[in-house]
């Protein structure tokens, strides 16, 4: 596994190594955001956040409201809880703080740290307990007792299947003992490999920004104290993800999540091994038109602070529509020492959106490293500030086409004096086409609509106009077919051209003409308010299906007396058959079948008429019963008979 | 024409003379069935089939009044009784009589 990810990490390096870079910095608006959040950081009961709300003040160098209250509310917290993080958060508050009067009663607490670190078993001794222990020790100016008893417990406690966090609080209590924590050094290594990779553009350790940062500061401060100088174990790929990954998360709010974000984008940038440097447009997407050719891109570091050198600026390709455009020019600087411009006049650029890749060489010798300074691409708009309409006609013809069109002239921005006049038997063209503003070159647009208003309600509709084979538009309309459109409102319409781009800095909304339209039908639906459509609509009741019509009274008599006449058939049957009924044995089960039976058809009878399911299914069990028993009686004795 | 007639009176002579009795009775009942059922289609053909469900239950309780018939038919005519032949005819006719019972409870519960 770890052979695979070192593959995709050497890879990945190779063919990122040209194309990474940090397209965002610590803005005044992202400082001014962090430190709303720190300072709610300051209101919080809870230690840690009034620590990390302290902490991050300071490192945005910002005063601290009220701090004699917080030094107070330091010394009430600590009075509550002994833990030795609450003890480490507010020893820590308290030292950044620096001026507060009085005094934090935490002597229990020391003793306890210095038991800890004399005890034999440490099995339940946490690295993070172990950390703290030993900054609360730093923060009162104290020592551990025995440096190498303490850093035998760390080397005993350094697992390699440790918990990221605990790695980073071992690395950070390293640092803090100085060059005798070099043995921890090739964990660095096994430790960074462990980061997650997003989008080949962040890097990331498991559980987030805190961690993270956590990691990566103390890799920075470890690597001072035990001085790897060449070996640093941070690629200068990795550094520039990470910054990514930092920035990315820059709306972070929570106050522990800002200090985490600060103290690492601070040690990013204020370190011996290397320096992110961020490209930035100055305005979003360079805002490039007509008037203002000037392409402005600012070089900071993550924090946003001028570079310590001055830059020598240069395109290496720019690219519109995969076709190379300039190459090889300079920006200039300027007297704000972060901001480059380019001079985008020189050839006769068109709009659209150009892809720029540019360089950034320092001009002085620097002795820590630029990273992120070649090959960062940039995405440039240039659109138009205005564009031209010509040769606008608007007219209406018939619709058998046996007339040609009578078609007027327009000038863009002009309106026709008299009104247009149009029934349904007609259609009503408008022909235009769009040019830059030297009306030099046909312009294609997203949008160009033909909008109707109707003057008296309101109510609009609006038309595509089509580009056409000679890239002019056209809007043909018959008003016969459309009159749904209009929702066959006869009446007194304003007609506008609009015309809408991404590349059109200003949308042209241009009212040139009125027309009366007439339509065949009624005004009928047309005067329907539009709130109408809000309001509940009509109740839908169910309707059973309706009866069809029953035959006359002396049909359905006919047929009921011709359905019981083969019954009169069947008797006159048996009769001539000679059905010997003399033959019936009147005994008690013969009697009793027959009445049975009969009554279970009587049952039925009145089933249909008014009794429900269950009643019935009562009655039938009681019944079919006394009919099983009877008539097990009757036919056993008659099959006896016959058998005689 | 006449070999037509010829074949019938033949037949017919023969249905009276070798049938017995007990399934003349039978084929009465069948008969008396059918004609039920055919005025019952001849009206749904010539009135219209309004309360579909009453038609429903009426002529399909003619056909299966009918079929149970010709089942016990089937069972009480001596010449299948090697077929049948641990069925009595009185054995037949209660499962007849059971039938009925439990096809005319649907029936009426069908008939609305």
């Amino acid at each position: 596994m770890k052979i695979v990810f070192l593959f995709f990490v050497v890879t990945s390096c190779l063919c990122l190594s040209s194309s990474l870079s940090v397209d965002t910095y610590l803005t005044p608006r992202d400082k001014d955001q962090l430190k709303s959040v720190l300072l709610t950081g300051l209101e919080s009961e809870n230690l840690s956040d009034v620590f990390y709300a302290v902490s991050g003040l300071q490192q945005l160098d910002q005063q601290i409201p009220g701090v004699q209250a917080i030094c107070n509310k330091l010394v009430k917290l600590v009075g509550k809880s002994k833990s030795l993080d609450s003890v480490y958060f507010s020893t820590s508050a308290w030292n950044v703080i620096a001026t507060c009067s009085g005094k934090l009663v935490v002597d229990e607490s020391v003793q306890d740290v210095y038991t800890m670190l004399e005890k034999k078993d440490i099995r339940d001794v946490h690295m993070s307990d172990l950390y703290f222990g030993v900054s609360i020790l730093s923060n009162l100016n104290l020592k551990p007792k025995d440096i190498t008893k303490l850093i035998n417990i760390i080397k005993r406690k350094m697992k390699p299947d440790d918990t990221i966090t605990d790695f980073g609080y071992s690395i950070h209590l390293l640092a803090s003992l100085g060059p005798e924590g070099r043995f921890a050094f090739n964990r660095l290594s096994d430790a960074i490999m462990q980061v997650d990779q997003v989008d080949r553009k962040f890097l990331q350790f498991e559980g987030g920004l805190s961690v993270t940062a956590l990691v990566l500061t103390g890799v920075y401060k470890f690597c001072d104290a035990v001085q790897c100088n060449t070996s640093f174990p941070i690629q200068n790929d990795q550094a520039l993800m990470f910054s990514n990954y930092l920035l990315s998360r820059k709306s972070v709010q929570t106050p522990k999540g800002a200090y985490f974000l600060l103290s690492a984008l601070k040690t990013l940038s204020n370190n011996k091994y290397h320096l992110p440097i961020a490209a930035t447009l100055v305005k979003p997407m360079g805002d490039l038109d007509d008037t203002q050719k000037i392409l402005s891109v600012r070089f900071t570091n993550l924090l946003g602070e001028p570079l310590p050198t001055s830059l020598s600026v240069g395109v290496e390709s720019a690219m519109l529509n995969n076709k190379v455009v300039m190459s090889k020019n300079k920006f200039k600087s300027t007297t704000d020492k972060t901001v480059y411009e380019l001079d985008f006049n020189e050839p006769d650029l068109s709009i659209g959106i150009y892809s720029i890749v540019i360089s950034a060489t320092p001009l002085e010798k620097v002795k820590i490293p630029l990273l992120g300074n070649t090959a960062i691409p940039l995405e440039v708009k240039v659109s138009a500030s205005a564009v031209n309409i010509v040769d606008f006609k608007v007219g209406t013809t018939d619709n058998d086409q046996q007339t040609g069109p009578s078609l007027q002239t327009l000038k863009y921005g002009e309106k026709l004096p008299t009104q247009l006049k149009a029934d349904h038997m007609q259609r009503i063209i408008v022909r235009f086409a769009i040019k830059d503003y030297q009306a030099k070159k046909h312009v294609l647009v997203h949008q160009a609509f033909v909008r109707f208003t109707n003057i008296k309600t309101g109510s609009q509709s609006v038309f595509v106009a089509e580009l056409d084979s000679q890239n002019s538009y056209k809007l043909d309309m018959d008003l016969g077919v459309k009159s749904a459109s209009f929702k066959h409102a006869s009446g007194l319409y304003s007609i506008d051209l609009i015309i809408g781009d991404s590349l059109l800095k200003n949308p042209i909304v241009w009212h040139f003409s009125d027309i009366k339209l007439k339509f065949s039908e009624v005004e009928s639906d047309a005067s329907e308010p539009f709130a109408d459509f809000y309001k509940p609509k009509k109740l839908i009741s169910h309707t059973f299906r309706e009866p069809e019509p029953r035959p006359p009274h002396i049909v359905s008599l006919l047929f009921t007396v011709l359905s019981l006449a083969p019954l009169l058939v069947l008797f006159v049957l048996w009769a001539r058959l000679g059905v010997n009924i003399k033959n019936f044995p009147f005994n008690l089960s013969a009697i009793g079948f027959h009445l049975a039976l009969a009554s279970i058809f009587i049952l039925f009878g009145m089933f249909w008429v008014y009794l429900d399911m269950f009643i019935t299914l009562k009655y039938l069990f009681l019944l079919g019963i006394s009919t099983f028993l009877f008539g097990n009686r009757l036919l056993s004795h008659i099959a006896r008979r016959r058998n005689k | 024409m006449a070999k037509i007639l010829g074949i019938v009176s033949k037949f017919y002579d023969n249905y009276t003379k070798t049938t017995l009795k007990k399934l003349k009775i039978i084929d009465a009942y069948l008969l008396y069935i059918m004609l039920t059922g055919i005025v019952q289609f001849a009206y749904c053909c010539l009135v219209g089939t309004f309360p579909f469900n009453s038609f429903l239950s009426g002529f399909i309780s003619s056909v299966s009044c009918f079929v149970l018939g010709v089942c016990l038919r089937l069972q009480a005519n001596p010449q299948n009784k090697a077929q049948f032949s641990d069925i009595s005819p009185e054995r037949g006719f209660a499962d007849f009589i059971f039938a009925h019972i439990v096809l005319h409870l649907t029936i009426v519960n069908f008939i609305g």
